[in-house]
């Protein structure tokens, strides 16, 4: 990566070449960055697939650990896992299955992998989603309304609280929010995840609400800097003095220079979500992703644990990738060959 | 760099904001909580898990200054005790990525080229497991306990240390007084380890004591999924993962003083940490 910044670096050269250049620079960046992510990926896997070659002994009995090693069971294990084959051809026939959506079988439920993980798949793309959705929005009110106010007492207040937010860990925000929302007050439920679309949403504020309070906090604090700082800027107030409505220079010129580190920290939060929504599961006793990864850990399924780590390192590193592609696209001063702004 | 931990943002400008008070509040509560593990069994008025079905779910009393759990279990006394792993866990973890962070950043800074190429790939794959995703593996892997999810984060947490250090040794080797020991005839690794490094130490202290914050969250974090420190011994997350079901009854305090302590402390530990990094000076900043 440190040389395609340098790339990106070099002055453009002078002339009717240009644009093209430009656009094969961009090409070619777009590209690195694809295929560090494959590559990436590539890696984790064979760290996730032979990690299990650093606990030493027999790994039947790693596999079975917990259970009566019965020979249908071993016999069951060993085909599943082709463990008489050698190490690689063993992890070719997992990646090669993963491709095509194939994790193995779950050894606590006897079932596909593929099928327990798609059952847990919507409670916890429901509580990302709705956490998104209340992190963009608090967050994005809170940071602007600081910045428009900046220098006022209200302006301190909100920097002051999202401070405060920023300290909750999100099993602390899920306690907190139990004892207020649930239990004194009634207004919401503090487990599970109800029965049909409604009632899922329903279910899911508080859990939801947990999980993004730190997140709003720090979108909250970059969209304020962010703002702030393009305040500052001549050409803010060149478009003042043009005679442009206030709220056209707040969306049109301070907001709009303002995304590129807000994208930036939303796509590392969103990343951060996937791992803190095991914690938030926990707490309400949701039965996603993140509580299935807990349950497989607790009752030694390890295939499950594998494919769980697999997918979530996968999406941490997509959405990342995602982010600085989407960048130059979202802000042209970003793209390759127009140096410095 | 397109891979940074998410999770280590939230923390990042969070100290208390009156530097002067805030320091002394925070150094002196954290002195305080260290006093509590190092005598813990001396100071903590009941046994930790002593079982006291009669006085369950106690609110505070003069026995039970802050009241018991459901199984009657003092409070106070598990907090204490808690206290030893909460800050026994980070403390190694932080010690450890440093070590670790500190001899490879120094070892890719100094040499540049190939070998400086290939541990940044090695640091940008660590970079894409998340910090208590890389423990709860170790946990699927060796079973629960300290051992296998402090191992863990060390791994996990060296890239940080070692991208700061290869960064600021990078820097560090074009200065004048570099190329002036060279002259002079020290040996490379003499100049490295003897004249760069105290250089950098200021630096990377400050964010060591930074992420001291996270990784405490992360293993109470951990202990709250059930798959840290396990139930009879006490640690502020099993106690926040226990005090759930009083919670539900209407009795608070057994997940709400775990949860307040965390914070706490983690506050304060960034608050010091601030105060370092100003002190220090921080780069990157």
């Amino acid at each position: 990566m440190a040389q395609s910044n340098l790339a990106a670096a070099t002055p453009p050269a002078p002339g009717a070449a240009k644009a093209p250049r430009q656009a094969a620079t961009a090409l070619k960046l777009a590209a690195g960055k694809i295929g560090a992510f494959l590559f990436t990926v590539f890696v984790s896997s064979v760290i996730v697939f032979f990690s299990r070659w650093l606990v030493p002994g027999d790994p039947i009995n790693f596999l079975l650990r917990g259970r009566s090693p019965n020979p249908e069971a071993i016999a069951e294990v060993t085909a599943i896992y082709g463990l008489d084959r050698p190490p690689l051809e063993q992890y070719w026939n997992w990646i090669t299955g993963v491709v095509q959506g194939d994790f193995g079988r779950s050894l606590q439920y006897r079932q596909d992998v593929t099928e327990v993980i798609l059952g847990r798949l919507p409670v916890t793309l429901g509580l990302v989603v709705m956490a998104g959705v209340m992190i963009a929005i608090l967050g994005l009110a809170a940071g602007i309304a600081a910045s428009l106010l900046r220098g006022t007492f209200a302006d301190r207040a909100i920097v002051a609280s999202m401070s405060g937010l920023a300290a909750i860990p999100s099993f602390v925000g899920a306690i907190v929010l139990i004892a207020i929302f649930a239990v004194q007050l009634g207004l919401f439920p503090s487990f599970g995840s109800g029965n049909g679309f409604a009632d899922m949403l329903y279910h899911l504020v508080l859990p939801s609400l947990a999980l993004a309070l730190s997140f709003i906090a720090v979108v909250g604090r970059v969209t304020r800097s962010a703002m702030v700082e393009q305040f500052a800027r001549e050409h803010v107030e060149v478009a003042r003095s043009r005679g442009i409505t206030p709220v056209a220079v707040v969306i049109r010129h301070v907001l709009r220079n303002a995304t590129g580190p807000i994208l930036t920290v939303s796509g590392l939060l969103v990343a951060g979500l996937l791992v803190s929504s095991a914690i938030v599961e926990q707490a309400f006793g949701l039965a996603g992703l993140g509580s299935l990864l807990v349950s497989s850990v607790d009752r030694l399924d390890f295939p499950v644990v594998q494919a769980i780590v697999l997918i979530v390192v996968t999406a941490f590193v997509a959405i990342n990738t995602l982010v600085d592609l989407l960048g130059p696209v979202i802000d042209p001063r970003l793209k390759a060959g127009e140096g410095a702004r | 760099m397109s891979i940074q931990a998410a999770s280590r943002l939230p923390l990042k400008h969070l100290s208390l904001k009156n530097r002067r008070w805030g320091l002394i509040f925070s150094t002196s509560f954290l002195a305080l909580i260290l006093l509590a593990a190092v005598l813990a069994p001396l100071i903590a008025p009941y046994p930790p898990a002593t079982v006291d079905l009669l006085r369950v779910n106690s609110g505070p009393t003069a026995q039970h200054w802050l009241g018991t759990d459901a199984l009657g279990r003092d409070i106070f006394s598990r907090m204490i005790h808690g206290s030893r792993t909460a800050l026994a866990g980070p403390a190694f973890v932080v010690l450890l990525s440093t070590i670790l962070g500190l001899l490879c950043g120094l070892w890719a800074g100094w040499s540049g080229g190939r070998i400086d190429a290939v541990i940044s790939r090695a640091f940008d794959i660590v970079l894409a497991f998340p910090a208590l995703l890389l423990a709860i593996l170790a946990v699927a892997l060796f079973g629960k306990g300290l051992i296998a999810p402090v191992l863990a984060m060390s791994i996990a947490y060296t890239p940080y240390i070692g991208r700061l250090t290869r960064q600021l040794v990078a820097t560090e080797k074009n200065r004048q007084y570099v190329s002036a020991y060279a002259v002079q005839g020290f040996s490379a690794p003499w100049i490295a380890t003897r004249a760069v490094m105290p250089n950098v130490l200021g630096v990377v202290g400050s964010q060591t004591t930074q992420n001291f914050g996270y990784v405490l969250v992360e293993l109470a974090a951990l202990s709250f999924l059930g798959l840290g420190i396990q139930a009879p011994q006490a640690d502020w997350g099993n106690m926040i993962n226990e005090g759930q079901s009083a919670l539900v009854s209407g009795n608070f305090l057994p997940a709400l003083i775990p949860s307040v302590a965390v914070v706490l402390v983690v506050v304060a530990v960034n608050t010091v940490g601030g105060w370092l990094s100003d002190k220090l000076g921080d780069p990157f900043a």
